[in-house]
């Protein structure tokens, strides 16, 4: 059995609901930390032309990237707020700061990171995850990225792993240039484009051809002052052949203000390529999480989606695959867990282009507590997409009556050589299998935890093991908490 | 020509897939039905009478239907569509008979009848008419009514609106079966009430008109009241049918069976809306949706949006979707045994037709469409290869 990572709030080795109890404590990711005036750079809430131009001087943008940023609030301003999801009424960009950015440069070694950051990563445990299980690990603060480094062997394969604002400037400026939010561009929805013009931040990976990264890269997002956006922007390209894993994951203290994350994922996957793309996102529950992800597979591509969103007040969460090469695949696999004053709305959408594409998405979603979870969900397959098949397997959970669960999937078909099978149902946990456990010397509370558990396993059994074993904590803490 | 919103999504979605409402393009100058009315109506059936609209609001107060407003769908979103008796394709629907002074003719149940009432609307060219019908079963009331609407040939525009509202352990099967001529445009709505332990079979069959919109809201609000309802349809080339079928399970230990089984031909396009909506307090209320789609043309478009709604624990609800064509194992089983593979199609598409065609309580209705496929296989046999035998 591995060993679990000392600070975190996982215990592998015993089930036991007192001590449970005590490892999901929930200042594991409520800690705050107070930023002082003289260590942190932060701009004026709101969103105005001049709050745009600062944020780019500030990162030294080239010419380009300025011009992107500014048509993009452009597009900003003409945009409507969604008027399908669920209300977002409290989120007040005028009192959004969207930059805030700490006075260290980024660092390769966590022992010139300044103490107090390193301390919140610490308490997170990410150094000891990066010792123990990770090929490399990004970690952004608030606005920017304050610690990266990759393992010696992984770049010596010629894999890139580093942050977006020295690809933007370094070698890789027209790999960045050619593909940054050609996926997503600003004109696809509201914060899409708020995204375009104030980004900062995340991680920017290129798998060569035939390289193989055997164990995952991760990026660990912490938004830790209040009022805050962040707005990190993931680039990865998977060039032919090439497998990686990345794991995201992200967290921050819970203010009585809201918070607003709009990061970006573009995943490139080349041919006959296979990128894994895993998310543990427990973000507060003050936190409006209004995230944009999108891959694309060429010819005989592979993405997979791992998710687990537990926190946030509001999520608008759909992964999306562009199945544009004959043959690729795409999965996604996700558990949403929504609790007392969540309302999250997260799903997929998979687009079949080439043919012979394929399709599976498997989800479960959770809800206690008056929480809404809605499973979300689009697949279309295009005319020319002959030969594909999809999957849809959706199940909900309703664990008391104040809460609510909806699964709203949608499907356009246009051609006639397609298979498509589409499955979801909804229900409570059985009394009988509460029953039996207790019967066993299981506590109710217990019994319920662990039924939860085994509904999300698919999801679960997909990650490396001491994320699955977060993702069961989360879920056992979300399940003590009323 | 005017264009109204109709067929509401229970929830709404992205904007961008155009499922939120169908826009449906109504012809100027439609008038009421003046075909069947008090005649020959068997005992225990009556007509009460033509209702506008003070008398038909008058009538719901009467009966203790409350208006319950939608404007917000189970807490959730601000919807567009209110109704005081909710049907699938929505209030501008209602609006349509209102503004072209359609009344709503009122029907009341108050015996057990044993033999189906028929009603049959032939339709021709030109015909541009609205029927708008209530039936009330009283308690305890066991009814059938068939609607058998038809044309022989020409163009024109037909809708059709039910309410139905059953009392308590009161029973009803309603047919109705489309066969009107390609170049008419057809729309069917329904809403339909179910108090404590009434049970009602619906069955919806539609085999005729290119442009076709339907909408049924079944509102089960009495403790173990049951549905079963079947849906069933040829698109044919050029057709469009659009559908919003809603089941809402208001009372406890309410059951809910929806079926969908539709053949898709040539480019015909199918545009459908599914939902379960579990309101909260009908604990123990079961649902359970199929979808079941024989695609056989290479250009037809097939959108489907199947949801299942909760705010109720105690509940358990299915839906499936199966979207498929003719297997190559089958096809070549078939050909080993001399079928080829128009006569294999043709078998697929009579089977499912006839599943639901055969629940039809009327013989001669049941040979109308046996007829009405001997005819267009003929017709396609035509097109593709030999001359019809």
């Amino acid at each position: 059995m591995a060993e679990a990572r000392k600070d975190s709030p996982i215990d592998l080795a015993e089930d036991n609901r007192g001590e449970l109890l005590a490892d999901v404590e929930r200042g594991l990711y409520d800690f705050k930390d107070e930023e002082r005036d003289e260590d942190f750079y932060k701009v004026d809430e709101g969103l105005t032309e001049d709050i745009v131009r600062r944020i780019s001087e500030e990162k030294h943008d080239p010419d380009w990237m300025l011009d992107f940023r500014l048509k993009s609030l452009k597009i900003y301003n003409e945009l409507e707020i969604p008027d399908w999801g669920p209300p977002i009424d409290g989120l007040d960009m005028q009192h959004i700061v969207t930059y805030v950015k700490p006075k260290t440069g980024m660092k390769a070694s966590w022992d010139e990171v300044p103490e107090d950051i390193k301390n919140a990563f610490e308490k997170l445990g990410i150094p000891q995850a990066e010792r123990e299980a990770l090929a490399g690990v990004g970690a952004q603060y608030d606005s920017e990225l304050v610690y990266h480094n990759v393992r010696k062997d992984v770049e010596a394969q010629g894999v890139v792993y580093t942050d977006m604002e020295s690809a933007l400037t370094g070698e890789y400026e027209e790999m960045v240039r050619s593909h940054f939010m050609k996926l997503v561009p600003p004109t696809d929805h509201k914060f899409a484009a708020l995204h375009g013009a104030v980004w900062s931040g995340g991680s920017f990976v290129y798998a060569p051809p035939g390289t193989k990264v055997e164990i995952p890269l991760q990026s660990y997002f912490r938004l830790n002052a209040p009022g805050a956006g962040q707005f990190e922007h993931t680039l990865i390209i998977i060039d032919e052949g090439a497998d990686v894993h990345f794991i995201e994951g992200c967290s921050a203290p819970k203010y009585n203000v809201a918070n607003l994350h709009a990061g970006c994922v573009e995943l490139f996957v080349g041919k006959n390529a296979h990128l894994r793309y895993s998310t543990i996102e427990n973000w507060s529950k003050n936190m409006y999480n209004l995230n944009t992800k999108r891959a694309i597979c060429e010819e005989g591509g592979t993405i997979e989606w791992i998710s687990g969103s537990f926190g946030s007040h509001v999520s608008y969460l759909y992964p999306t695959s562009v199945l544009k090469g004959d043959h690729s695949h795409g999965e996604f696999t996700g558990v949403t867990f929504a609790g007392k004053g969540q309302n999250l709305d997260t799903g997929a959408k998979m687009i079949h282009i080439g043919k012979n594409t394929s399709s599976f998405i498997d989800t479960k979603s959770i809800c206690k507590s008056g929480g809404i979870s809605t499973y979300r969900s689009s697949v279309e397959i295009r005319k020319q997409a002959e030969g594909s098949k999809a999957s849809i397997n959706c199940g909900s959970l309703m664990l008391d009556s104040e809460s609510r669960s909806d699964t709203v999937p949608a499907m356009d078909i246009r051609t006639d050589k397609a298979d498509v099978g589409h499955e979801a149902k909804i229900g409570r946990i059985s009394d009988e299998a509460v029953f039996y456990m207790m019967s066993r010397g299981v506590s109710e509370a217990e019994a319920r935890a662990m039924i939860v558990s085994g509904f999300a396993n698919p999801v679960s059994k997909e990650l490396p093991l001491e994320y699955a074993a977060e993702m069961n904590n989360l879920i056992k803490l979300e399940m003590e908490m009323g | 020509m005017s264009e109204i919103r109709v067929n509401p999504l229970s929830v709404l979605t992205w904007n961008k897939l155009n499922f939120n409402y169908a826009k449906m393009s109504v012809d100027e100058g439609l008038k009421a039905e003046d075909g069947p009315r008090e005649n020959n109506l068997p005992g225990g059936v009556s007509f009460k009478g033509a209702l506008d609209e003070a008398a038909y609001r008058n009538w719901l107060a009467e009966n203790g239907i409350e208006y319950v407003s939608e404007a917000v769908v189970a807490g959730k979103f601000p919807m567009p569509d209110e109704q005081a008796f909710p049907t699938g394709m929505g209030a501008e629907a209602d609006k349509l008979f209102l503004d072209n002074n359609v009344p709503a003719i009122l029907y009341e149940v108050t015996e057990s009848i044993e033999r189906p009432l028929r009603f049959d609307y032939s339709y021709g060219d030109g015909d541009k008419v609205l029927e708008n019908m209530i039936i009330h079963v009283r308690r305890g009331c066991s009814f059938t009514l068939i609607l058998n609407i038809s044309g022989e040939t020409g163009s024109g525009c037909v809708g059709h609106s039910l309410k139905l509202y059953l009392e308590e352990d009161a029973k009803c099967t309603l047919v109705r079966l489309q066969m009107l001529p390609k170049s008419f445009m057809y729309f069917e709505d329904c809403g339909a009430r179910l108090e404590n332990r009434a049970e009602l079979k619906y069955i919806s069959l539609q085999l005729g008109s290119a442009k076709t919109y339907l909408g049924a809201f079944f509102d089960q609000w009495g403790y173990a009241s049951k549905l079963w309802s079947g849906l069933g349809y040829i698109g044919l080339k050029d057709h469009f049918l659009d559908h919003n079928y809603v089941d809402c399970f208001r009372g406890k230990k309410t059951v809910g069976v929806m079926r969908f089984n539709g053949v898709l031909m040539e480019n015909a396009v199918k545009v459908s809306r599914e939902t379960l909506d579990f309101r909260q307090y009908c604990t123990g209320a079961d649902g359970d949706e199929e979808e079941d789609l024989l695609v056989l043309g290479e250009d037809c478009v097939n959108k489907a949006n199947p949801l299942i709604l909760g705010e109720e624990e105690d509940v358990s609800g299915r839906h499936a979707v199966s979207v498929g064509r003719l297997s190559q194992d089958m096809l070549f089983y078939m050909q080993t045994r001399g079928i080829d593979e128009i006569k294999a199609q043709e078998l697929m598409v009579r089977s499912r037709v006839m599943q639901l065609a055969s629940q039809i309580p009327d013989d001669e209705l049941k040979k109308n469409v046996e007829r009405y496929l001997d005819r267009l296989y003929c017709d396609r046999v035509a097109e593709c290869t030999a001359p019809c035998k």
